[in-house]
């Protein structure tokens, strides 16, 4: 009885996990085949700086840049800003006021995107305009502050986690040894919870990398690597925006079409690293407390 | 001739010096509970002072407000006054990193920082970027052979400090305090983890240390109170029952209840 429970209890799980790689497995297949148009009639040229499905140039090298600086962006604010946080909630907050902080925290997470994108758009790129002084307040700049907020939930949660799994042990031996609290911190807490934060900060990454709905709303959508390069007071696109802009402009089996998707199954494998070797740094922490 | 005079005051000046710490009246509550209750004792310098009883008597309490390492315990409250060198250190305003540098701390458990063997030594020690290279390992060398580690892991200081034996770990932990220069150690049942070989290790060592350091030692182990103690300080149910030299308290104790402990570790308080 008891065996076979177990067994049932095995299949679900094998079946389970088999169905879930089945699926990564399938989408990567489908984005595989229907770019392949695009990968062999354009080849390299897909990494130019003209995108004009008019004259058949399909280079995707701004909405890629534009990704990675959104996404640097919005890590380059989030991060300090989350483990700053993270630490003063886990580590100096009284543990009830810690309780109110995180649940907050979670409903900001649940807040859905598009009523970020349309604050942003109401006002908050209305404010870099007038600050900044710009024809339009829709800019790569908006757009990387506007996810560093989006973002910001997740770090702070995942930070103050890890700090909160440090065993006391730690923190009551560093004090015995005449540690300021800020020492302790620095010295024995912020290393010990290092691998967890790699892990925060990765997941992070891997959702400011896929969040499209606001970033299309503020970011300007124009295919264009900014002039100079570090100008991110412009407008520029991210490879979702032009995803939730274009695709359906486009008839299945062009190459514009399969140019699309090639973007597509590049965001994938990126994300898909990313979760690899933040799943990576996340198993590796449970060595160091015994 | 002046000399020969002034010699008997000195030592009377010297008797009550040689009292390092002084507790009186030192009662704590954790929320409504009195935990301590008018404990009013000296330790002598240069000395060990077991402090014992069974458990759940107050004794890791005690042992933890020399250092006020209790003091973020959620709601504990404190009254009568630790006297440390002839200063209250009960006073809001003194700096406890400091105090802690003064009267170090090894607790039951060992518990070594995820890092080398070395650093684990070097850890507690102030502006340690200042030190140089090779007085850093001096430093490690004289405090790791203080506790009669040397010769066990000279050859692999650079190892995790996590992989050395409960024992070891323990007499690192011991190293890493006296690294810090401590005029006065709390062990808190320090022992009560190890095997009886290591924790003999850790005897000795402490009969070795007591010339360098005055030291406070928590122990449920009558026993080793028994093999170490200048010292003993009965305490039963947050109140201190006798005090005094281990060999008068062991032999003719006065209270009856002492008696009883001594002699069956049995404590009807
Ligand atoms: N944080 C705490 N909250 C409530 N009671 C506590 C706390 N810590 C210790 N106590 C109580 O204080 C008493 C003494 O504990 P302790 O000093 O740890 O004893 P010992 O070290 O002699 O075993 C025990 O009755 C224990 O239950
Ligand atoms: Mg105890």
């Amino acid at each position: 009885m008891l065996g076979s429970t177990n067994n049932i209890g095995k299949y679900y799980v094998y079946g389970s996990t088999l169905i879930s790689a089945f699926i990564v497995f399938l989408i990567f297949s489908i984005l595989l085949v229907n770019s392949w148009e695009a990968v062999t009639t354009i080849g390299l040229d897909l990494f130019n700086l003209n995108w004009n499905p008019a004259t058949r140039e399909f280079g995707i090298w701004s909405m890629l840049f534009g990704t990675l600086v959104v996404t640097f962006i919005a890590l380059l604010i989030a991060v300090p800003l989350g483990v700053a946080t993270a630490i003063f909630t886990s580590e100096i907050l009284p543990s009830t006021y810690r309780i109110v902080v995180k649940s907050l925290l979670e409903l900001l997470a649940g807040i859905p995107s598009i009523i970020f994108g349309l604050i942003g758009i109401a006002f908050f790129s209305i404010w870099i305009q007038n600050i900044f002084d710009l024809q339009s307040g829709r800019t790569i700049l908006t757009a990387g502050i506007l996810l560093s907020i989006m973002i910001l939930p997740t770090i702070i949660t995942l930070t103050d986690d890890a700090f909160n799994n440090i065993p006391s042990k730690y923190r009551e031996t560093a004090k015995g040894l005449g540690l300021y609290k800020y020492e302790i911190i620095k010295e024995v807490l912020l290393p010990i919870a290092k691998p967890d934060l790699k892990g925060a900060i990765l997941l992070a990454f891997g959702r400011a990398l896929g969040e499209t709905m606001a970033v299309m709303l503020v970011i300007g959508s124009i295919d264009k690597i900014p002039d100079p390069i570090y100008n991110w007071l412009s407008p520029g696109q991210t490879i979702t925006s032009k995803l939730g802009r274009e695709i359906a402009e486009t008839s299945f089996g062009s190459v514009h079409f399969s140019a699309m998707i090639f973007m597509g199954l590049l965001l994938f494998i990126i994300v898909l690293i990313l979760t690899i070797i933040s799943q990576n740094s996340l198993k590796s922490n449970g060595r160091l407390y015994e | 001739m002046a000399e020969k005079a002034l010699k008997p005051m000195l030592s009377v000046v010297e008797k009550t010096q040689d009292k390092i710490i002084q507790i009186k009246d030192l009662q704590i509550w954790i929320n409504e509970s009195r935990i301590l209750n008018n404990i009013t004792l000296s330790i002598p310098k240069n000395e060990i002072t077991c402090i014992i009883g069974p458990s759940g008597s107050g004794k890791s309490t005690l042992i933890r407000s020399i250092n006020r390492i209790n003091d973020e315990v959620p709601g504990i409250s404190t009254q009568g006054e630790i006297i440390f060198n002839g200063l209250s250190i009960n006073n809001k305003n003194i700096d406890l990193a400091q105090l802690r540098t003064q009267i170090g701390m090894v607790f039951q458990k060992p518990c070594v920082f995820p890092k080398s063997i070395k650093e684990n030594v070097l850890f507690g020690i102030p502006h340690l970027k200042k030190i140089s290279k090779l007085e850093k390992f001096q430093i490690a060398e004289e405090n790791l052979k203080a506790v009669s580690l040397w010769k066990e892991v000279a050859h692999r200081l650079h190892d995790k400090a996590i992989s050395l034996s409960l024992g070891q770990q323990q007499r690192l932990c011991i190293a890493r305090t006296l690294a810090i220069k401590p005029e006065v150690i709390l062990l808190d049942e320090p022992t009560s983890s190890l095997d009886p070989i290591s924790a003999r290790a850790i005897e000795d060592m402490m009969v070795r240390l007591k010339k360098k350091y005055t030291i406070i030692f928590v122990t449920h182990n009558l026993q080793q109170a028994k093999r170490i103690a200048d010292n003993l300080v009965f305490i039963c149910d947050g109140k201190l029952i006798e005090q005094g030299p281990a060999s008068k308290m062991l032999s003719c104790p006065s209270n009856p209840e002492t008696k009883a402990y001594v002699t069956d570790e049995y404590c009807e308080c």
